[in-house]
């Protein structure tokens, strides 16, 4: 069994359900033999990854698709030896430098020097260039990606890169230069329902319509999320009931009940608590900048509409602190106990008023 | 100043006549010096030349005088650790108390001591006296192996060496170490696990075989290392633990004195030195006591200043705070005790500026560890403080990072976080006083699996898959890990946490 999402994933450009002039620009752009670096950005779920590998396979054939996992392992000029995963097909080579911590820097040089200081065997058959996929480039710390830059130029003859990331607001102008941004924006609720239909119609399910629209408008804009909630829900109900209950992710439904218990109580006890909740979901690997925006939405649904100007800002404020920052827990806690702060105020005016 | 040390020191004493043309000695009259007489200066001076010389008295032998030079010049470089260390028992710095535990301990000897405590606690001194007074029949592995460099091979062969053909029945091993040659180190590798390194590894094989082999044998380890051997290990071998504290302060003062009055000084004139010299030696009494050597002898030569003043100068001892300190120090905020009736807020024991310099951690340790801890210290009303408080933290981080910052802004991180943790920590915003164990910040799989290779390929989204899926995608993982090894192909399985498994896989089909 494969998730629907990997099991359905397009494979070429011209599969892609939605964006499609941008899959003809793309694939406008590898017909005309040569292409600069890409930097390939938009919100989770909305097919960033997809269009790299249709764009490689248009670009090279079905030989991109047999991909091999390899452990490198790299020494930093501290004698620190970092390991790292790539996955990589004889034409290009993937890898998430991030992942490498503080010594992405060493991963970055040395895998791109390695990839492209060999040139194609077969020139004429191939083309001349190997690519890169860089995963999460936003990420990479600074220092790699100053180094990404100068490595940019100097193996432009034997290397192209491409660089996916969620937001470029956090990968600095000489590289955003370098590249051709790329923007996929997330699909809209109908090309949701439209791909959910699709999906099911291979697996040989009629999905009710209405049932696809709930299921899109709670993915909130995100495919892979969409789907994978279908599936949930096959697993759930094997003919699908246009009334049955889209089941939400766990981490959203443990969200809701922490945004429940910082309205029940406002005390440094209760700080504690939504402290360790919040650490739950972050080791879970739930995105910080999620958090911060489902707790805000989730907060602002049940306060009073005087406080929902001061609580965005507030969500806003530490939401940008928190980019800039390095430690998540530090601005989602500073949101927290500042909420609770303003909401106990308020709270205390509305009782004494009502003396 | 000089009257007691000084007639030991020159073998002659000469007065100089009042015409002699010498221009230092001038300048040293002239100043009022008086009776001023440098060491060079006399030794410069022949004894039977200068003929008006009055001579107050010479050295009736010159052998007489050579050899009060030499035990002079022997005294000078010995230290006074040595020179003045304990003869008896009663001399010891151990509390009473500790020392009749000590003995009790070592007259049943039983296979294994671990005698433990800081350095200069007086362990070693206390261990030694007590055999001897004991009549233990004791032999000291140190003076066997080689001062560094001991393998445990040789180690091996010292201690069966002592316990076979010395027929010793006590062997005191003082700071058990093994240096380990690279061979060795290669094979401790695969004995190393957990926080033990390799050659704690090493001694504790080397103790397992001796103890194997030596049945009637007490081994006495002493260490200042509490957790040089693991509790668990020491508890299998039936070991007795005994735990030397620091030395009181009045002990060291006590001590002091005693020496002082061996080199027939006054302890009284040196009140205030011996009081900052024990105060900076905080426990220690070999730091105490070589602290005094040096602050006299200084203090001797700069006769004019007050000794108080020149111990503080030197002796000031500059430790480092632990982590756990650092953290509580900044958590708790003492304040200086002021009168009743000042007004405002008294200035605070420990700067937190100089209190992170002094523990030189990481900054980001150091936030992260008062930020974990720091809400707990707040009263149930608190609030608003908390929250202005967590602001704080949260600009701090935001300081403190790496990305677009470089780390200039660190020290005032930390400044910033501390001080707004310490304004807003007063009165009554403080909780009751009660226990507080100071925790770690919880850890996250450490920023690199984040989002690790895997959960970022199949998009960070190991908490999205709902739980009905996961059971059925552990099973195909566990199948599709067995297919991978077989076919090669491009199939991959990915597993994040044992708990969520994922599986990617991407076929080679060419519809």
């Amino acid at each position: 069994m494969s998730l629907w999402v990997d099991k359905y994933r397009p494979k070429r450009l011209d599969k892609l359900d939605y964006h499609t002039d941008q899959a003809d620009r793309l694939r406008a752009l590898v017909e005309s033999g040569d292409f600069p670096h890409l930097l390939v950005y938009g919100p989770p779920g909305a097919g960033k990854k997809t269009r790299i590998h249709a764009l490689l396979r248009e670009l090279y054939g079905a030989g991109v698709e047999r991909l091999r996992l390899e452990q490198q392992s790299f020494t930093a000029p501290s004698k620190r030896k970092v390991e790292i995963e790539t996955v990589s097909s004889n034409f290009h080579l993937e890898v998430s430098p991030g992942d490498a911590g503080i010594y992405d820097r060493v991963v970055v040089m040395e895998l791109i020097k390695q990839v492209a200081s060999v040139n194609q065997l077969d020139a004429s058959q191939q083309r001349e260039f190997k690519v890169v996929v860089l995963n999460e480039v936003d990420r990479l710390t600074k220092d790699a990606q100053h180094a990404l830059r100068r490595t940019m130029e100097k193996y432009m003859a034997t290397c192209r890169l491409i660089l996916c990331a969620n937001s470029t607001s956090k990968v600095i102008q000489a590289i955003r230069s370098r590249c051709l941004a790329v923007r996929v924006s997330a699909p809209t609720e109908d090309e949701i329902v439209q791909v959910l239909q699709g999906t099911c119609r291979k697996e040989g399910l009629s999905l009710p319509d209405s049932l696809a629209r709930r299921i899109a408008q709670a993915s909130e804009r995100n495919l892979r999320r969409a789907l994978l909630m279908a599936e949930a829900c096959r697993a759930q109900q094997q003919p699908f009931d246009p009334d049955q209950s889209v089941c939400l992710g766990d981490w959203q439904l443990y969200l809701k009940e922490t945004a429940k218990k910082v309205l029940e109580e406002q005390s440094p006890a209760r700080l504690l608590i939504v402290r360790t909740r919040l650490y739950e979901l972050l080791s879970h690997c739930v995105p910080p900048d999620l958090i911060m925006r489902c707790l805000v939405t989730e907060l602002i649904s049940s306060c009073d509409g005087t406080l929902k100007a001061e609580v965005l800002t507030l969500g806003a404020e530490y939401e940008h602190r928190m980019r800039l920052g390095q430690k998540a827990i530090f601005h989602l806690e500073a949101f927290v106990a500042r909420f609770m702060a303003v909401y106990k105020k308020f709270m205390d005016e509305v009782i004494m008023a009502d003396w | 100043m000089s009257s007691s040390s000084a007639p030991k020191r020159p073998r002659l004493r000469l007065e100089l006549p009042p015409s002699a043309s010498c221009s230092a000695f001038d300048t040293f009259r002239s100043g009022g010096g008086g009776l001023a007489i440098s060491r060079q200066r006399s030794e410069q001076a022949p004894p039977s030349a200068a003929t008006p010389a009055r001579r107050l008295w010479l050295c009736p032998d010159d052998d007489l005088g050579r050899q009060a030079a030499d035990r002079a010049s022997e005294e000078r470089s010995q230290l006074w650790t040595d020179r003045y260390g304990p003869a008896s028992t009663e001399e010891l710095c151990l509390h009473k108390k500790k020392l009749l535990e000590l003995e009790a301990c070592l007259s049943s000897r039983p296979r294994l001591v671990f005698v433990h405590g800081p350095c200069g606690a007086g362990k070693s001194v206390a261990v030694r006296l007590l055999c001897d007074r004991l009549r233990l029949g004791s032999a000291y592995l140190d003076e066997e192996l080689d001062a560094c460099a001991n393998g445990p091979a040789e180690a091996m062969q010292a201690l069966i060496r002592l316990a076979r053909f010395r027929q010793a029945r006590v062997i005191v091993w003082d700071e058990p170490t093994l240096s380990l040659s690279f061979a060795d180190q290669q094979q401790q590798q695969h004995l190393k696990f957990g926080s033990s390194s390799g050659d704690t590894a090493a001694l504790r094989a080397l103790l397992d075989e001796f103890l194997a082999r030596c049945r009637d044998v007490c081994l006495v380890l002493i260490s200042c290392n509490d957790r040089l051997l693991p509790r668990d290990w020491l508890e299998d071998n039936n070991a007795t633990l005994v735990q030397v504290n620091p030395v009181a302060r009045t002990q060291l003062i006590r001590s002091l004195n005693a020496i002082l009055t061996k080199r027939h000084l006054r302890p009284a004139s040196y009140k205030s030195l011996i009081e900052s010299v024990a105060a900076a030696a905080d426990g220690d009494i070999r730091a105490a006591v070589s602290g005094l050597q040096f602050s006299l002898q200084f203090a001797l030569c700069t006769a004019g200043s007050s000794a108080g003043s020149v111990a503080k100068s030197v002796l000031f001892r500059d430790t480092p705070y632990q982590l756990f300190h650092a953290v509580g120090k900044l958590l708790h905020a003492k304040r200086v005790e002021t009168a009743p009736g000042s007004s405002g807020l008294a200035p605070l024991v420990d700067e937190p500026e100089v209190v992170s310099e002094r523990c030189s951690l990481p900054v980001d340790l150091l936030l992260s560890f008062v930020q974990a801890n720091a809400a707990v210290h707040f009263s149930s009303e608190a609030v608003e403080p908390l929250a202005r408080m967590s602001d704080d933290f949260s600009l701090a981080d935001r300081l403190s990072a790496a990305w677009t910052t470089e780390s200039d802004a660190k020290p005032q991180a930390i400044s910033l976080a501390s001080r707004s943790l310490v304004c807003r920590l007063v009165g009554s915003n403080r909780a009751p006083n009660r226990f507080l164990p100071i925790r770690k910040p919880h850890k996250l799989p450490p920023a690199a699996t984040w989002a690790t290779a895997a959960a970022a390929r199949t998009g960070v989204d190991a908490f999205y898959t709902p739980a009905c899926l996961r059971s059925g995608l552990a099973a195909s993982a566990r199948s599709a890990a067995a297919a991978r090894s077989g076919s090669g192909g491009a199939q991959f399985v990915i597993c994040p946490e044992p708990d969520l498994e994922l599986e990617a896989t991407i076929e080679d089909d060419d519809d």
